[in-house]
């Protein structure tokens, strides 16, 4: 695969300047250019993230007004240093405490786990926590084991609502938590993404698509013929849906993440029968939208992630909020 | 022959020096094996980490041991990133503190040293022997320290005894199924690949083994002092 790069050791610092000249004013970036942050420091409790790069626009794009403060940006694929991580919470407001929201992986556990004991150390209140949606990794009695995937967007912007909302630490974890209790996602993969070295990621011919498959590459639930959408669409919340605790007359909000190959004119035609199924189950669809927010590599296929609402999680989730590659919340955070 | 039994600080700087360059020409090596099992990024991350832990350690002159061993845990630790970053930087750290500071290593110390970075790894990532990970390549290596110990075996014959044990360790792991880290989605079919961090603990040992060995033969010990 041809991949657009200059040399692979400068992949990081050369996004994060790019990145940088498109909204100026808004975001800084911490001396080794690993980090991104909000420009304007807001007296309250800072949510920071981080994670390796490869799945743009998640982490770098999570950063936002209403969303992250700061993150971290590791290699492709690999959690960044916590001398990285403790850079961004040096450099975001950090005197009323942060919370440390990333995705559920060995590597990034690890990470801010001991980011977090430095910064307690340095007399830095800090908590971590760890979303854990993919449902196509371990069975429902054992979601702790879950990878993390697309679902921390919604859990992101629930976080940072609740901060901007000028609660406490506590509070801001506790409802940040209840938030990522409630989210589900599984994908299919129909194309396997490259990594920047022009690698394929998995081997995946042409016609097979493979249910429940991991970001990178890891092997799946299934694997099937090509089917018609509708079918396509069927299977995986069927999936999701046994993995979860979901029931009818739960109030939900609806992302489909397309991975970055799979066209809108396709991904659109998915969302048609998702919220037809949904509906018919008995669903309430609090809201719906169609991004690309955890697209690893240019694979082919998508994700689904349901948010389950309550009345508390409603509130935060129409908060508005602002990244340049964040657009679902951009008009009114939340249509409902 | 001139047996030697010690090493000064500068000498275990210099074993390292060596551990690193071979770690960073072992790059493809163990990409290659990351590619069957991982996302094939361990050869990148620990060279880079090693690149670091070069610049650190040439040319810097050290009063103890444990100097040594902490600079290439904060230098891994603050490069490479990923879970490796923490276990790797983990291993040299914490074996080397608490303990006070010694002006020179024996196979005693070396044993002692690595007795306590297993444990510590184990404590961190709460991997145990047949998880299919660095564990199974360090614990061997370590009760070979220190039998090498016990029958009072000179550190030439430790560390390669050490490096042989490390090496059955990594070859152990290609039966097991891995309970950590992006492998653990293989399940059963990560049996017959070789674990990629247990590799690279190999790698360090036999590396150590044969700075010694070569440094014993030719008698140059202390020629970078």
């Amino acid at each position: 695969m041809n991949k657009i790069i200059n040399k692979q050791a400068d992949i990081i610092h050369e996004m994060v300047e790019g990145y940088l000249e498109t909204c100026h004013g808004l975001f800084e970036t911490t001396q080794d250019k690993t980090g991104i942050l909000l420009h304007k420091k807001i007296k309250k409790v800072s949510i920071v993230t981080g994670g390796g790069a490869g799945n743009e626009p998640w982490v770098i794009g999570y950063v936002g007004r209403g969303l992250a403060d700061g993150a971290a940006i590791g290699n492709v694929y690999t959690a960044p240093p916590p001398r990285s991580i403790l850079n961004v919470m040096q450099q975001v407001y950090h005197k009323e405490g942060v919370l440390f929201l990333c995705t559920n992986h060995t590597g990034d556990v690890l990470t801010f786990e001991l980011a977090s004991d430095l910064a307690q150390l340095a007399g830095i209140h800090t908590k971590c926590l760890f979303v854990a949606d993919d449902v196509s990794s371990a069975p429902f009695e054992k979601r702790d084991e879950r990878r993390g995937v697309a679902g921390i967007a919604l859990v992101m912007k629930i976080a940072g609502a609740a901060s901007l909302a000028g609660l406490s630490l506590d509070e801001v974890y506790r409802i940040t938590q209840k938030a990522s209790k409630n989210i589900f996602t599984f994908g299919v993969t129909t194309s396997p993404g490259y990594l920047p070295s022009g690698a394929a990621m998995c081997t995946l011919p042409e016609g097979k698509i493979e249910y429940g498959m991991g970001f990178n590459g890891e092997p799946g639930i299934s694997r099937t013929s090509l089917q018609p959408a509708d079918k396509i669409a069927d299977t995986v919340l069927r999936y999701l849906l046994e993995g979860s605790n979901l029931m009818a007359g739960d109030e939900i909000a609806l992302m489909l993440n397309g991975y970055g190959f799979t066209s809108l004119l396709e991904l659109c035609i998915v969302n048609r029968r998702l919220t037809q199924v949904l509906r018919e189950k008995g669903f309430i669809l609090y809201d719906n939208f169609i991004d690309s927010l955890f697209s690893p590599q240019g694979t082919g296929g998508f994700s689904v992630s349901i948010l389950k609402l309550d009345s508390e999680l409603k509130r935060y989730y129409k908060t508005h909020a602002y990244s340049p590659f964040f657009h679902c919340f951009e008009a009114d955070g939340g249509k409902a | 022959m001139n047996e030697r039994s010690i090493l000064t600080p500068n000498q275990v700087r210099d074993m390292f020096l060596f551990v690193a360059r071979r770690i960073c020409d072992s790059e493809k090596y163990l990409t290659e094996i990351d590619m069957k099992i991982g996302d094939g990024d361990h050869g990148f991350g620990m060279a880079l980490g090693f690149q670091s832990v070069t610049k650190t350690l040439y040319g810097k002159d050290y009063s103890s041991i444990e100097g040594v061993f902490q600079d290439i845990g904060v230098a891994l630790l603050d490069t490479m990133g990923g879970a490796s970053g923490i276990l790797f930087g983990t291993m040299f750290i914490s074996g080397s503190v608490g303990k006070g500071t010694h002006s020179a290593a024996d196979l005693s110390l070396l044993a002692q040293i690595f007795r306590r970075s297993l444990e510590s790894l184990k404590h961190r990532g709460k991997a145990q022997i047949g998880d299919k990970t660095m564990v199974d390549a360090l614990e061997p290596a370590v009760i070979e320290l220190e039998k090498s110990v016990k029958h009072a075996l000179p550190l030439s014959e430790g560390l390669k005894t050490a490096a042989e044990g490390s090496k059955r360790g990594m070859e152990f792991t290609r039966q097991c199924v891995a309970k950590f880290g992006r492998a653990k989605s293989y399940g059963k079919k990560s049996i017959g690949l070789q674990d990629p961090g247990a590799t690279s603990i190999w790698i360090i040992f036999q590396a150590m083994s044969d700075w010694i060995n070569k440094s014993k033969d030719s008698n140059n010990f202390s020629s970078k002092d």
